[in-house]
């Protein structure tokens, strides 16, 4: 009877394993048979010149680069914005806070996790509004907005995949790195952190892959349909996931719906080179730390 | 208890160390004298890690650890307050452990490159100018009998290096900081018996030149190494050794046993206390 349920067990399993990875195959399969025939300089740039429009002479209305631009100034800023307090945060609350500290922020980092991105959207709007009633009359919405919520949206993320590498390096390195004299703060610095890189490093990737897609909250935060390049950090601006969202609900004809494909196909294909440009900076990182005296 | 020597290395009064209110160590006295190779054994659980680790107050780095009693160190360079760690003969943790190498029954390695295993610490934590590194380095990696091993390949991962290959490189790693006392942990527990040959003689070699305490399980091992052996028992050193010479694995075992008179003279000629 054990050794049925055990192999009932271990179908169950297998199945779920191949599951996956089918799931990941048919999407993409279905994405990218849709999306990459779009994929080419009009679906990118429209009846504008490529380079005019990289170097922003002109500005592009019919091609979805303000919308790569939009979106990637948004990850960027926001990356800025959530790096530091989340790792910092999954960095004390591993290695310096008290078990009381511990519960109280390992709680509160919880409940951000637990808050609906729509939530955080309504956030910045109503934090405009207040501004706008207060100290700031001009106050608008746009893409420094637009990233301080998103930043709160993925710093849960960033503080928990910190806390868990850290928490990940093993009591053997920790003894080892007292045994040789190491303060706490050396130790933390040239042994536990690099240790710890790749793990910090997966949680920046998902907070990267996180503010990429969402749409909830840009939408009440600043993004537009056609905003052309942004102007600066608070002006509007376009983002591929709110022209996805866009295009997919407003479409006209085939034409205009196999171009949301194409924004979806490359959406997915900036996050995979982010994801991919991350590798490479660990991999030399790592290189660098294990042969640097 | 006799005194087992007129110039000891370690002076340890009345120790106890309890982990979460859970003793270990009970009201330990020790004396270990200079010179040798001075061995703790006794039957797993009996307290010998917890008791080397308080020579360089590893067990404060353990959640629930509570310390009393006295330890004292007198190297070269003069007396060391170990524990409680107060008054002008003490110093901090960090220099403490400088000071006092350690090498662990695994071999712990740091996940970086061999020439970074040792050079790190010598930089981070002692402070040694960049310039002298790679002599330093160099130097640590010979008297652990390594260097030509590692010669050309010292980019490489210490995690590829084998398992004897690793713990020496631990050994450098403490050798680099001039230790004035070197604690080892069970240092060839986790090697073939040709490695762990290795690693013996290098370790007599060494204590020739500075004092190591360290922890054994193997009995014939101890009797190969010791000159000094502290035999101990549910948290208590109830019988030292002061003249290994002589003595016989069955001696040992019997003194293991807790047994009043292990050996006659003739079969053991040093003193017991």
């Amino acid at each position: 009877m054990r050794r049925f349920s055990f192999l009932v067990f271990r179908a169950l399993c297998t199945l779920c394993a191949v599951l996956v990875p089918c799931l990941v195959l048919v999407l993409m399969g279905y994405l990218f048979r849709r999306g990459l025939p779009e994929l080419g300089l009009d679906l990118l740039f429209g009846r504008a010149d490529p380079l005019d429009a990289v170097l922003g002479r002109v500005p592009v209305w019919d091609g979805l680069w303000p919308a790569c631009v939009g979106t990637f100034w948004l990850v960027v800023l926001t990356v800025l914005l959530a790096v530091f307090p989340g790792v910092g945060c999954g960095i004390y609350l591993s290695e310096l806070a008290s078990p009381r500290q511990k519960r109280i922020l390992g709680a509160a980092v919880d409940m951000l996790a637990g808050m609906p991105s729509i939530v955080m959207g309504l956030f910045g709007f109503m934090l405009i509004l207040l501004l706008r009633r207060t100290v700031l009359p001009d106050a608008n919405t746009g893409l420094l907005l637009a990233a301080g919520c998103l930043a709160l949206l993925v710093l849960p993320v960033l503080t928990a995949s910190a806390r868990e590498a850290m928490a990940a390096v093993p009591d053997s390195l920790r003894l080892a790195a007292a045994a040789c004299g190491f303060s706490r703060a050396q130790a933390l610095f040239h042994l536990f952190l690099p240790a710890a890189a790749r793990g910090i490093l997966g949680g920046v990737v998902l907070a990267v892959g996180r503010a990429a897609e969402d749409t909830a909250v840009i939408l009440f935060t600043g993004v537009v349909a056609n905003a052309g390049l942004p102007s600066g950090l608070l002006g509007k601006f376009e983002a591929l996931s709110f022209d996805i969202y866009y295009i997919s609900s407003q479409y006209q004809d085939q034409q205009e719906l196999l171009r949301g494909f194409g924004a979806a196909t490359l959406l997915l294909v900036i996050s995979c080179l982010l994801l991919a440009a991350a590798r490479v900076l660990e991999r030399g990182f790592r290189k660098k730390w294990q042969t640097k005296a | 208890m006799d005194n087992p020597a007129s110039s000891p290395v370690l002076l340890v009064r009345d120790l106890s160390v309890s982990f979460f209110d859970r003793p270990v160590l009970r009201q330990v006295n020790l004396a270990v004298p200079a010179g040798g190779i001075a061995v703790l054994v006794g039957r797993s659980g009996s307290g010998k890690t917890t008791l080397l680790r308080a020579v360089n107050r590893l067990n404060d780095e353990v959640a629930g650890c509570r310390t009393e009693g006295t330890v004292e160190l007198v190297t070269k360079r003069g007396r060391l307050n170990v524990f409680p760690g107060t008054g002008p003969d003490a110093v901090t943790l960090p220099e403490l452990r400088r000071r006092v190498g350690m090498v662990f029954q695994t071999p712990q390695v740091f996940p970086a490159s061999v020439f970074s295993n040792v050079a790190m610490p010598l930089a981070v934590a002692a402070g040694c100018p960049r310039s002298e590194l790679e002599d330093r380095v160099r130097d640590a990696l010979v008297r652990a009998d390594l260097w030509h091993e590692v010669e050309g390949r010292l980019a490489m991962s210490a995690e590829r290096l084998s398992g004897g290959q690793q713990q020496r490189l631990c050994l450098a790693r403490a050798l680099a900081l001039e230790p004035d006392v070197l604690l080892l942990d069970e240092p060839t527990a986790s090697l073939d018996v040709h490695a762990a040959r290795r690693v013996e003689e290098l370790l007599l070699e060494l204590a020739g030149r500075l004092p190591v305490i360290m922890v054994s399980h193997g009995l014939s091992q101890s009797l190969r190494l010791a000159s000094f052996l502290a035999v101990m028992e549910e948290g208590r050193v109830i019988r030292t050794v002061c003249d290994t010479s002589g003595m016989t694995e069955g001696d040992l075992e019997r003194l293991l046993d807790g047994e009043e008179k292990p050996c006659d003279a003739q079969t053991m000629r040093g003193k017991t206390a």
